[in-house]
């Protein structure tokens, strides 16, 4: 357990922030991480092109 | 007119592998978690679709203007195309669409691969973050249902 500056554990001080409902933060890098994600994601939905495949079909 | 459509199947081809590779190329930054590169290759990737999207336009209208010359119907497949060319355009026609055939199919499987490691990678991502939502007994314990 890790002892927090107010004295209290980290498990404690994550079990108050769970208790009051509040998730915790996302970090920058990661909010970055899953937007690149969904990027990619929202790019890579719209290959090919429905009109090629029609035509080879 | 033959000529002008295979021009573009051509251009076409080449945009389909820059496209092959563009995805594939994502697929290791995202397994190398290297979400700045994988930044850059979506810029990339959407120049590239970009292109794709413009010669789709041209190579309807090449063919367009080939129905019409063939007596064919609109929206007519390459196939059909190329089975009522004369040679050697039916020739020619016939391997450009087993090339754009095979590539499509090639794009088709790396983007699925992409698309399963977007959202497993996702997951990953958003796991501490769900975790630190799971209640908490009083005792700090993340409570279960046995509980």
């Amino acid at each position: 357990m890790i002892q927090e500056h107010d004295g209290s554990t980290e498990l404690e001080a994550h079990g108050a922030d769970a208790a009051a409902g509040m998730a915790a933060p996302i970090p920058r890098e990661r909010k970055a991480a899953l937007l690149h994600c969904g990027v990619a994601m929202l790019v890579c939905s719209g290959l090919p092109q429905p009109s090629l495949a029609e035509f080879l079909r | 007119m033959f000529a002008e459509l295979i021009e573009v199947l051509d251009a076409e081809k080449v945009i389909l592998e820059e496209l092959v590779n563009g995805v594939e190329a994502e697929i290791r930054f995202l397994t190398g978690e290297r979400f700045d590169l994988l930044a850059q290759a979506n810029r990339e990737l959407q120049r590239i679709s970009r292109r794709l999207k413009d010669a789709e336009l041209y190579r309807a209208l090449a063919a367009g203007e080939l129905e019409t010359h063939l007596g064919l119907e609109p929206m007519a497949a390459l196939a059909v195309i190329a089975e009522k060319a004369p040679e050697p355009w039916r020739e020619m026609l016939s391997a450009r669409r087993e090339e754009l055939v095979l590539l499509t199919g090639r794009l088709e499987h790396s983007t699925a691969v992409l698309a399963r490691r977007i959202t497993d990678k996702i997951g990953e991502l958003e796991e501490p973050i769900s975790n630190a939502e799971v209640p908490l007994s009083a005792d700090g314990h993340a409570t279960t249902e046995a509980e």
